[in-house]
């Protein structure tokens, strides 16, 4: 079964990828899942100086999702091109780079810094945490700022870009089409959507900084509806990411016009998931009767009344 | 340390006091790989509620099995309390830093437990009561008589709890030799009091040289033990409880304050939970 699968002039071998943020730079699930086999890693985010990221508590659960205000805590570029990124080359992963900027600067010379390295498959331009000060969301909250960091990547780098976008927004379709027009090549579609819980015992916000990403089965539904409108009106490659998992969640995406998708918080649960769902998605291409994800991409059965009033 | 991800099936799941439960699972090879201090995490049940595994600390390791002792408290809990023998979890693990044993085999050895604190400290105090028996206690040579005599190890457990019922495996350390203080709370059983108050009791009664301290319990018991413990040049130890995502250093959602004027942050999970005092900020 042919699972391979473009995101604009991005090849991957198979459309299953690891999110980023849930997988560190690999080191840590490399003895329990082949890094080769995965269709893509989506490295932590990097910025160009090391980030502490935000203080404890960061995570608290949540009814089928997870809060977490990590806060882009990362070695730097420096030292991910040091020690981080010849493991992953080592261990012959389709790396894709998340970059992470303050300022639009930030964002050029990390494009300028990654495009003169081998071994990296492209860029996923982070326009949407919510758990920073500066940057990441502020950029991804309207169309205009958003076509500015596309651009500026762009400018500066031949690498395949994908801009990952916030579900935080009013409507996803007009920052979709300002990233495309700013030079991406694909976008993921979603990151967090932004959330808090309360511990009602102590009357404390269960984060330290009160206001997290809410992830994982609960945004599911949020994140395909947001594929679905993006491929429906514009054409463009999208990553699906939002609570997949299963290979059914995962087939969710492919169906509502998604080429890729991407495990985050199921990884978490289950390291070797991305694994099961690209083995899983072959029977069921071969039960539809479908000859490669190409056919299932978008195909979704809806009659054509029922399409006009959405 | 090799990591296992496998299904692994439960020979025991018993009640060993009210909302205490004592679980064995199967598994030699995360039992062949464990060490006292390390944890497994583990998926209580199918579906999202929970959704994420719950990371427990070793109780027990046996050569073929690992044991758990858990209070029922939450949604985690209270699906591993309805699991039966033959039932299979899906576990990871070992997973974190082990305790580093004692450097000396002779003088004492302090084990502080407060509450549930008391999960990773019975299969600490069974590695190192096994160690003493195995290796020869060091020979003193006694001044100016030339003469050997023998100064075994000797471990204390300092325990505190809420009340007498939440006491428990007092038994399993006696049996080791190990010699137990017990306060709680409310004064149920034994005296009124903080485990921290027989640290500082033990600090200045107990004979002979202190070779180290461990700990295990809520946050503020182990702030307070590391206050007492400072400048003493005594190795002190201390097991921390985070809530966790993935357990093994990936997703950095469990992290504590490093030492140092620069804010940097561990990782409970992988950095720790056995961490030295002088590493963090609690």
């Amino acid at each position: 079964m042919n699972l391979k699968t473009k995101i604009g002039k991005l090849v991957l071998q198979n459309p299953i990828l690891v999110a980023s943020g849930c997988f560190g730079y690999g080191e840590e699930y490399a003895p329990l899942l082949d890094l080769s086999r995965l269709g893509g890693v989506v490295t932590k985010g990097i910025s160009l100086k090391p980030r502490p990221g935000n203080s404890p508590p960061r995570l608290a659960e949540t009814p089928a999702g997870l809060l977490n205000s990590i806060g882009l805590e990362n070695v730097g570029v420096d030292r991910f091109v040091e020690d981080k990124l010849p493991f992953l080359r080592k261990q012959k992963a389709c790396v894709i780079v998340n970059i992470f900027g303050e300022s639009l600067g930030e964002y050029r010379k990390l494009a300028e810094i990654f495009n003169d390295i081998d071994g990296i498959a492209g860029l996923e331009i982070n326009i949407s945490c919510p758990n920073v000060e500066r940057g990441g969301l502020e950029f991804g909250l309207k169309p205009d700022s958003t076509r500015k960091v596309l651009e500026t990547v762009r400018g500066k780098t031949s690498l395949p870009i994908l801009a990952k976008l916030s579900p935080n927004v009013t409507d996803i379709v007009e920052i979709a089409r300002a990233a495309m027009t700013g030079g991406a090549d694909g976008l993921t579609l979603i990151n967090t959507l932004k959330g808090m819980a309360i511990d009602v015992n102590t009357r404390r916000p269960k984060l330290a900084r009160v206001i997290g990403g809410l992830s994982g089965p609960a945004i599911r539904p949020v994140a395909v509806r947001m594929v679905y409108e993006v491929a429906r009106k514009l054409s463009v490659p999208i990553i699906g990411a939002g609570g997949i998992d299963s290979t059914e969640a995962a087939l969710e995406f492919f169906i509502a016009g998604a080429r890729a998708v991407q495990i985050g918080t199921g990884l978490l649960i289950d390291p070797r998931l991305p694994l099961t769902i690209g083995r899983e998605l072959a029977g069921y291409l071969d039960n539809q009767g479908l000859k490669d994800i190409e056919s299932l991409v978008g195909n979704m059965l809806i009659e054509k009344s029922k399409r006009r009033k959405e | 340390m090799v990591m296992q991800l496998s299904r692994c099936p439960i020979s025991k799941n018993q009640v060993i006091a009210p909302g205490y439960f004592l679980m064995e699972i199967e598994s030699p090879e995360i039992a062949g790989e464990a060490e006292p201090g390390q944890f497994v995490m583990i998926k209580t049940r199918d579906g999202l509620e929970p959704l994420l595994r719950r990371p427990l600390s070793l109780h027990r390791i046996s050569s073929t099995s690992i044991e758990l002792l858990y209070q029922v408290i939450g949604k985690g809990t209270q699906s591993l309390s309805r699991t039966r023998p033959g039932e299979f979890l899906d576990l990871l693990g070992p997973l974190g830093k082990p305790f580093p044993l004692p450097k000396s085999n002779s003088g004492s050895t302090l084990l502080v437990a407060g509450g549930m604190g008391i999960a990773p400290i019975l299969a600490l105090a069974e590695k190192i009561a096994k160690r003493s028996k195995v290796l020869p206690a060091p020979r003193l040579r006694q001044a100016g008589k030339g003469q050997r005599s023998r100064a075994p190890l000797k471990i204390h457990l300092l325990y505190g709890a809420k009340n007498k019922a939440n006491l428990v495996r007092i038994k399993e350390f006696q049996k080791l030799g190990v010699e137990v203080k017990t306060v709680t709370e409310d004064g149920s059983a034994g005296r009124k009091g903080l485990a921290t108050n027989l640290l500082r009791e033990s600090l200045v009664s107990s004979p002979g040289q202190i070779s180290a301290v461990y700990a295990c319990g809520p946050r503020p018991m182990l702030k307070s033990v590391a206050r007492i413990m400072k400048n003493k040049k005594i190795p002190l130890y201390l097991s921390l409880e985070e809530m966790m995502a993935c357990g093994m250093g990936a997703c950095l959602g469990c992290s504590v304050r490093a030492k140092g004027k620069e804010i940097h942050y561990l990782r409970v999970c992988q950095d720790g939970p056995v961490f030295e005092t002088g590493e963090i900020v609690l």
